[in-house]
């Protein structure tokens, strides 16, 4: 078991290094250099020249890939050459009010996604089955920046129940907190509520009609614990899913705050891009890469914990 | 506590379970009902071992799946009782027959691989069926399990409890099956072709294992098959079953010596005897009815070497002569 986690960390770490050294590739294949936009047009060669040399954007590009990822080992994202900022600060500013909106989102979509598809899969036919089939299509076809656009006209304009946009941190108080990260994170999360509904249905069901869940039965269990014996089965699958959906919910967000006006990652990142503020922007996007492939490990190991016959497969 | 609940023998020496009628149906298409079991008797009496036997959609799985009350949609039952100690099962509620499953009357099924929870140790699969009937800590359900795998014949079963079912071989698999249906000492276990997946030599060790328990522990078994001379080693009584019916009933002995419905010699004959000369294998010419598609009169008429009109036109009753019962026109 120990093996298989540190072997799985391992990969993992592979597949950092790997988008890492891509999206650092990317960044720097885009038109335009920083140097322009901070010395702005009139700036003559010698001074674009001096300043990609302070900056180091003169030294080779590997050497400027490896002084990046060493310097992120060690926990520091680099200093801002558009801003002069440093960018961990600048994430870690801006980090905590996107975490709040996905986390928010993702424990929405998991409740409700997971406890419609159980209640689906137990009785088909039933309300829940007809809901999960609703939500599906609504869900799946709503966009969450037009489901945004149509809360914030119903529910901030025309009735005030909640403010319209803007961020009030936890600091602030639980109850202003949840005000305004309310509507952005159910906008965000009914597309993966339907999804998740779905899967789980559908993977219950399948796991009910099991050989074991009938020998369950025939010994007399009781029918909640026959109900957990196909859900333990039933589960895997819908925890891959749910890793992929935490992992996407953060590119989500990204537009989420734009309609509700919520100065979390997306705003430094839309400057990142518009200035070229390259460390900046790769920052960010490593932070996602690193949330992301930390969420599907996560799910992985879980996965191990539920299934023994994935603990000893190599 | 050990008999808190249970229903004790009504002692006026009845069978233990009586079938009466049992019939089970689909709900076709459009919208009628095809039955696939269409009136079925027979009993079991305390300790006795029957054996069920028929092809493939002759109804004998599904009348035994009536009998538990686990048949799924869209099967069900459409008519007959389940006599077991003086109560008809198919009249209790949910909560009364789920008290009765795994505590008298126990099924363990054909596959094993599939039968058991791939998540979860033996030991807690047996442990959840001894603590859904009985008040016991832990620690005794566990006991109680252990002690079931070794009465199953399962070595060092004490550390064999922790195992997870992928770490068992088929036969073990079976054998932990077992464990659970005998944990809570039903007074019925029915089998549900418990060897079919296993290899011939596993086979054997199963059959002999259930013929064991029901020795020591007085339990009443029905063991279904379809193999007529794997049943004859540990039954006492045959039930032939074909087309939803019961076509021939008696002691094994009886019907090992002398066969009255053609079928059920066909059914002798088509197993190979592995003493004698060697001659050609034998083999039942045709296939069963299909589902919907019964034969008015007996089912087995279109494949009856011996067939007549009567045989066509009208069903034969089930008529006992001696010690057998069945049901043709032109007995053998």
């Amino acid at each position: 078991m120990l093996r298989l986690v540190a072997g799985r960390i391992v990969s993992s770490i592979g597949t950092l290094l790997f988008v890492g050294f891509a999206l650092f590739a990317m960044t720097r294949a885009g038109p335009g250099s920083p140097a322009r936009i901070v010395l702005g047009a009139d700036a003559t060669a010698a001074q674009l020249a001096q300043f990609e040399q302070a900056n180091g954007l003169d030294r080779p590009f590997l050497a400027q890939y490896g002084a990046w990822l060493s310097d992120i080992l060690r926990g520091d994202f680099g200093r801002s050459f558009v801003t002069g900022r440093d960018v961990g600060t600048e994430i870690v500013n801006a980090l905590p009010v996107t975490l709040s909106i996905v986390l928010f989102a993702f424990a929405i979509a998991v409740v409700f996604g997971v406890g419609i598809g159980i209640a689906a899969a137990l009785r088909p036919g039933g309300v829940f089955d007809r809901v999960s089939r609703l939500l599906s299509v609504v869900g799946l076809s709503v966009p969450a920046f037009w489901l945004g656009i149509v809360l914030i006209r119903f529910v901030a304009v025309d009735l005030r129940w909640l403010p319209p946009g803007g961020y009030a941190p936890l600091s602030a108080g639980l109850g202003a907190h949840l005000q305004t990260i309310l509507m952005p994170a159910v906008s965000l999360a009914v597309y993966y509520i339907a999804v998740l509904a779905r899967m789980t249905q559908a993977s219950l069901q399948d796991t009910l009609r099991g050989d074991y869940v009938r020998t369950a039965r025939a010994m007399g269990l009781s029918s909640p614990r026959v109900v957990v014996y196909a859900l333990i089965n039933a589960l895997p699958p819908v925890i891959n899913l749910a890793a992929l959906s935490f992992g996407y919910m953060f590119g989500w967000a990204l537009i989420i705050e734009q309609v509700f006006n919520v100065p979390g990652l997306s705003r430094a990142l839309l400057n990142a891009i518009s200035q070229r503020d390259f460390l900046l922007l790769q920052g960010i996007v490593f932070l996602f890469t690193i949330i992301f492939v930390l969420a599907n490990l996560t799910a992985d190991l879980v996965n191990r914990v539920l299934d023994p016959r994935q603990r000893v497969a190599a | 506590m050990s008999g808190t609940g249970r229903m004790e023998g009504s002692g006026t020496g009845g069978p233990l379970l009586r079938i009466e009628g049992l019939r089970v149906g689909f709900r076709s298409a459009d919208g009628g009902v095809v039955e696939a079991v269409r009136g079925v008797d027979f009993s079991v009496a305390a300790g006795e071992a029957v054996g069920v036997v028929g092809e493939s959609g002759s109804g004998k799985s599904l009348s035994m799946l009536a009998v538990m009350r686990l048949l799924g949609s869209p099967a069900r039952t459409t008519g007959g009782r389940v006599m077991f100690d003086g109560q008809d099962l198919l009249a209790l509620d949910e909560a009364r027959m789920r008290a009765i499953r795994g505590r008298d009357i126990a099924m363990v099924f054909q596959d094993p691989q599939s039968s058991l929870n791939p998540a979860l140790t033996i030991g807690r699969q047996i442990t959840d069926v001894v603590r859904a009937h009985r008040q016991v800590s832990g620690a005794e359900a566990r006991r109680i399990a252990a002690e079931s795998l070794e009465r199953v014949g399962i070595r060092d079963a004490g550390k064999r409890l922790d195992a997870y079912p992928h770490e068992f071989s088929g036969g073990m698999r079976q054998r932990a099956l077992i464990a659970m249906a005998i944990a809570c000492r039903p007074r019925l276990l029915i089998a549900d072709e418990p060897t079919t997946a296993l290899d011939v030599t596993v086979q054997a060790q199963i059959v002999d294992l259930i013929a064991e328990l029901r020795r020591d522990l007085g339990i009443a078994v029905i063991f279904i098959s379809h193999n007529l001379q794997l049943v004859a080693e540990i039954v006492d009584r045959v039930v032939v079953m074909y087309g939803g019916k019961v076509v021939e009933d008696g002691p094994v002995e009886a019907i090992e010596l002398r066969p009255r419905h053609p079928y059920t010699g066909l059914l002798q004959a088509c197993v190979p005897n592995l003493t004698g000369p060697v001659g050609p294998l034998v083999a039942i010419e045709g296939a069963p009815p299909r589902l919907g598609r019964m034969p008015q009169g007996c089912p087995f008429s279109p494949r009856c070497p011996h067939v007549v009109e009567a045989c066509i036109e009208e069903m034969p009753p089930l008529e006992r002569e001696a010690e057998l019962r069945f049901a043709c026109w032109r007995p053998q």
